[in-house]
């Protein structure tokens, strides 16, 4: 008898959830120490000076320590970057498992279409617009990059319970008087969480990869009052697009582009991999990765 | 048949929205009070009757927009080819030997690769080539302002001018090939014909490449099918790093204000069409190499 406690012992000892957990923790002391920082004290003369032992990964274009600047900038980043995986998984499994399961139906038929359309869009112009025009603060930053990239999880889920569908035990539940609603989420959907775990680090590099391009090409969120004025998006993205990033590149200020670039990609990976490793636990006779 | 019937259906839905992103909201956002219907007819009216009309510097916008398609083209086919071949072989020989100290090195670059933004290793390899190195151009397809003698001078700046661009998109790519190929892979060792494959004594390349590699080809343009929203996202990003002018540029100048709104209707359009083409190309390509999936979709 495999306990719930188990199963979770046996996810912990996995060497990824290890790695990925680790870094995310790292991240979490990060916005932690960030509350304590006073951003107002950080502008200073020495611009672009490379790394040193007084600046560990220089100063970038207004003389701020790129190191501070991370540490603060870590909140922000992580929970949206979180919160739009998370919707955006939710939603994929949910829409997934009901084109699957009723594939055929003109619903399950027009809930496909949708998918397909999403995935036809040039999706980062289209939430670039979205973004400016209609909500240009964090609610719509993660809810936009949310809602538009869970096709990847929906298209997997999909093709899974497409397969999971024609076996015995689902039959038997049908044959028995089961309820639609109980087959779908206890009987097929625990055979499909590994898909989408796995499928959890191309929505994870697709949400990030949006909100690091959206702020990149210069669709900012404002903030409060000043409206228009300040256009400024306190993530790891937003340093990366900041309006000084092709002087820094034109300087040859690689500390300035290195850091934030390589805990995106961390970030990425650590989310991807959490998922790796829950797929891992959850089917171990089908090892994904 | 149903595919082909269900792509176009797509496509007029694609219409519609582009109709709601790229004239409806654009212009209510600047504060016209105007009819959503009228609006609707000079839609109508500018892709029927004045073909999109002209784009800021005057040029007819299906020019600009063609030159652009084939610009956009000429990065991403290059990057797709490199990073097919290089993520193929990589991948395959990653799930081969999973415990191999090469390999887990090899594993974690290309996975670091994958999750880097990519217009931030654009940036990278602008600052060691073009600038510590001096080797490649930083921006734009042609040196401005030079009279070419011949066309291999031509050709020859031109290769130069997309070096980067297609290095960067690669090396992004690669990292999306490698894991799908890799997984794929993986899962495809655990069945009992590669076992049969071994024990007849074939060698390791032999069933490599030709049992494990060509059984998992299937699921893995199933996957590339999906990831294809992420390359045309990196494909954007690239196109405005490195200042080229194709399709995705096009479409951000539109919306940024740097342009009028009928050029980014006609790349909306035009770029809707591209990636429904290609991924009505992918299925068709699928049900070639595994034809239980016609079956499938017939059932």
């Amino acid at each position: 008898m495999i306990t719930k406690s188990k199963i979770l012992f046996k996810f912990l000892k996995n060497r990824r959830t290890v790695t990925s957990l680790a870094i995310i923790s790292t991240y979490v002391i990060f916005s932690i120490i960030a509350f304590f920082i006073d951003t107002s004290q950080l502008f200073s003369t020495e611009f672009f000076k490379p790394p040193s032992p007084k600046h560990i990964l220089g100063t970038d274009g207004l003389g701020r320590d790129v190191l501070l600047i991370l540490i603060d900038y870590t909140p922000c980043t992580i929970a949206s970057a979180f919160a739009a995986t998370l919707i955006a998984l939710t939603i994929g499994l949910i829409i997934g498992l009901i084109s699957g399961y009723y594939s055929g139906k003109w619903f399950a038929r027009l809930l496909d279409r949708i998918t397909d359309i999403i995935l036809s869009l040039p999706i980062i112009i289209v939430i670039g617009v979205i973004f400016i025009e209609e909500a240009p603060n964090i609610t719509g930053f993660i809810l936009i990059t949310g809602l538009f990239s869970w096709p990847i999880t929906a298209k997997a889920v999909r093709g899974q319970v497409l397969v999971v569908r024609e076996k015995t035990y689902v039959e038997a539940s049908k044959a028995i008087g089961t309820s639609d609603k109980y087959i779908m989420f206890k009987v097929i959907l625990p055979d499909v969480a590994p898909v989408a775990a796995a499928s959890l680090i191309y929505t994870a590099a697709l949400t990030v990869l949006l909100q690091a391009g959206l702020t990149f090409l210069g669709f900012k969120w404002t903030i409060g009052e000043t409206e228009a004025h300040t256009p400024y998006t306190f993530t790891w993205g937003g340093f990366l697009g900041f309006q000084g990033i092709f002087a820094a590149t034109a300087i040859g200020a690689w500390w300035v582009i290195v850091p934030p670039a390589i805990c995106l990609s961390l970030l990425i990976l650590s989310i991807g991999m959490l998922g790796i490793a829950a797929s891992e636990t959850l089917s171990p006779e089908q090892n994904r990765f | 048949m149903g595919r082909l019937f269900d792509s176009i259906l797509i496509y007029i839905v694609d219409f519609f929205l582009c109709f709601l992103f790229f004239f409806y909201i654009p212009i209510r956002s600047r504060g016209v009070p105007i009819d959503i219907w009228y609006l609707f007819s000079l839609y109508l009216r500018l892709i029927f009757i004045e073909k999109f009309g002209r784009s800021v510097w005057g040029y007819p916008v299906l020019e600009v927009i063609k030159i652009g398609l084939f610009r956009t083209i000429l990065i991403l086919l290059p990057a797709i080819f490199f990073a097919t071949v290089i993520g193929y072989f990589l991948g395959v020989r990653a799930a081969w030997k999973r415990k191999n100290i090469e390999e887990t090195f090899s594993s974690s670059f290309w996975l670091l690769c994958y999750g880097l933004p990519v217009f931030s290793t654009g940036l990278l390899l602008i600052i060691i080539f073009s600038i510590k190195l001096d080797l490649f151009p930083i921006y734009g397809l042609q040196t401005p302002a030079v009279a070419y003698k011949n066309w291999a001078e031509y050709i020859i700046d031109t290769v130069r001018h997309l070096v980067l661009p297609i290095t960067a998109l690669t090396l992004t790519t690669t990292g999306i090939f490698f894991l799908i190929m890799k997984s794929s892979v993986t899962r495809t060792l655990n069945e009992n014909f590669i076992q049969t494959a071994k024990a007849k004594g074939l060698s390791d390349s032999q069933v490599m490449y030709n049992h494990a590699a060509r059984a998992s080809l299937s699921p893995a343009i199933d996957i590339f099918g999906l990831s294809i929203v992420l390359l045309s996202t990196n494909e954007i990003l690239i196109e405005y790093t490195f200042s080229i002018y194709g399709l995705g540029l096009i479409l951000y100048r539109s919306v940024a204000g740097l342009e009028y709104l009928n050029i980014g209707v006609a790349g909306f359009l035009l770029y809707s069409a591209v990636i429904i083409a290609v991924s009505f190309l992918l299925d068709i390509i699928r049900s070639f190499i595994d034809p239980r999936i016609t079956t499938e979709a017939e059932k």
